[in-house]
């Protein structure tokens, strides 16, 4: 009950800064970044929003918002539809059932824990679009993909870190 | 949802995963249908954030010329003389495009010959990409307003780079050559044989169904094929960089890794529903190159 009150005091733009900051990562994994890595795959940077509030704050990070988050991102990536959400939602259980674990412990074994979601999440794309495609595509892009997010998660994890003592300051 | 009770809601968020994983998975099936109304929510949501795009792209493209500008110091010398040597290289080739246009337009003359060529271009700025592992294109700033037509090829600098696949009122989506549903229908300009260059999700697309007693080479230059009648012909692609096995590979002609802006070719029909404002505009100083271009590309 503590929860809910706390919940009802933090105003509505407060309430919504994890949904915010999805959609901005969302739309960073589109932007031409003109950088050199980042030219055959940009990092999956959805993934990374999803993971930080599943393990801080599950309560302001409904499915409902990440089934809408993979949405986007796949409408404006002009993917077949649903991939991402289907990726995102496996994500967000996952971490979601194994956040005892990982809550409250140090950042390395944060980052190990998103190395695994996200090697699980590179797997799970590879499949689902090799079914999709009928065809078995070559996993090292995903895998490419995946050591790309993993490697700048520490960067978005401090941004989020910013957000949330933003967020926690004003409630 | 505030007025359930506890274990309402607590149930509620159980079957919710479920419930959407499944609805996800029913949306990549569907997807496979190719729905039309999925295809106008997806131009929509473009057009919707086109604007948002365009925004966050400024910034970036302004950042990035920065640090080229920055590295370009370094090289000043250098460019400066590959780009003198270059231009030395140009004019004789401009003096030799403008001796055979008007050579060209003579013969057209006495020919009475009606070109049947591209009657335009229309720039637009790559505002997003798509930054999937398997997915290579790009959504670009201008739509239907400007006289878009999906099916029309785009340019990357010398060379075809894809082709329109969505169309909104003001952002459009380019399949890349690269991408695995990418299937373009070319000519090796050498040769004559005809190919179909397929997307592969790698940087050199393939050459389906050559002949099999093919000259192929390395180094030879691809073009449109025109067949289909959607893409002019004669559009340089890229040019053949291996032959390993069966499996002939082709380097395209433009940078896709790093678009900005990609062109248009409006051709056919396309042209007659533009504004007056944009067609001379964009087509006179363009179409005089593009028409020598080739001409370039086989002597050299």
């Amino acid at each position: 009950m503590k929860l809910v009150l706390v919940q009802r005091d933090i105003g509505l733009i407060n309430r919504l800064g994890p949904v915010l900051t999805v959609v901005v990562c969302v739309m960073a994994s589109v932007v031409p970044a003109h950088l050199p890595a980042f030219t055959t795959a940009s990092p999956f940077f959805a993934l990374m929003a999803i993971y930080y509030w599943t393990l801080y704050r599950p309560d302001l990070l409904p499915f409902a918002v990440v089934f809408a988050a993979g949405l986007l991102a796949d409408l404006l990536e002009g993917a077949p539809l649903g991939m991402s959400s289907l990726v995102l939602l496996l994500a967000y259980a996952l971490v979601l059932g194994q956040r005892e674990h990982l809550v409250m412990r140090r950042f390395t074994v944060i980052w190990l824990g998103f190395l695994v979601v996200s090697a699980a999440a590179a797997v799970l794309q590879w499949g689902v679009a090799s079914l999709f495609y009928g065809m078995v595509l070559d996993v090292r892009a995903f895998l490419f993909q995946g050591v790309l997010t993993v490697a700048v998660y520490p960067v978005v994890s401090y941004l989020l870190t910013r957000v949330q003592r933003t967020l926690l300051m004003r409630a | 949802m505030s007025r359930l009770s506890m274990p309402m809601r607590a149930a509620a968020q159980r079957l919710a995963l479920p419930f959407l994983v499944l609805v996800s998975a029913g949306l990549i099936v569907l997807g496979k249908a190719d729905i039309l109304l999925i295809e106008r929510f997806r131009t929509d949501l473009n057009d919707i954030f086109a604007p948002v795009f365009e925004a966050i792209a400024k910034p970036i493209n302004l950042a990035a010329s920065g640090v080229r500008r920055f590295e370009d110091h370094f090289t000043v010398y250098e460019e400066n003389q590959r780009l003198r040597e270059e231009n030395a290289r140009l004019l004789q080739w401009q003096d030799l495009a403008q001796r055979l246009e008007s050579e060209n337009e003579e013969l057209r003359q006495m020919l009475h010959f009606e070109p049947q060529g591209v009657r335009g271009y229309i720039t637009g700025r790559v505002i997003a990409n798509s930054g999937g592992a398997f997915l290579r294109n790009v959504l670009i700033d201008v739509g239907d307003r400007q006289g878009v037509e999906r099916g029309q090829a785009a340019l990357g600098g010398e060379g075809v780079a894809g082709r329109v696949t969505e169309v909104g009122s003001r952002a459009s989506r380019v399949l890349l050559l690269t991408d695995l549903n990418s299937r373009v229908p070319v000519v090796i300009e050498d040769t004559r044989e005809r190919a179909v260059l397929a997307g592969d999700n790698t940087s050199r697309p393939r050459l389906l169904y050559l002949p099999e007693k093919s000259a192929i080479q390395v180094g030879d230059h691809v073009v449109t094929a025109g067949s289909g009648g959607i893409f002019p012909p004669g559009l340089p692609v890229g040019a053949v960089s291996s032959i390993d096995g069966g499996v002939v590979r082709v380097e395209p002609e433009a940078e896709l890794t790093h678009l900005e802006y990609v062109r248009i070719v409006d051709f056919g029909l396309g042209a007659a529903v533009l504004p007056q404002s944009v067609i001379p505009a964009a087509k006179a100083p363009r179409g005089a190159r593009r028409a020598v271009d080739p001409d370039i590309d086989t002597r050299q």
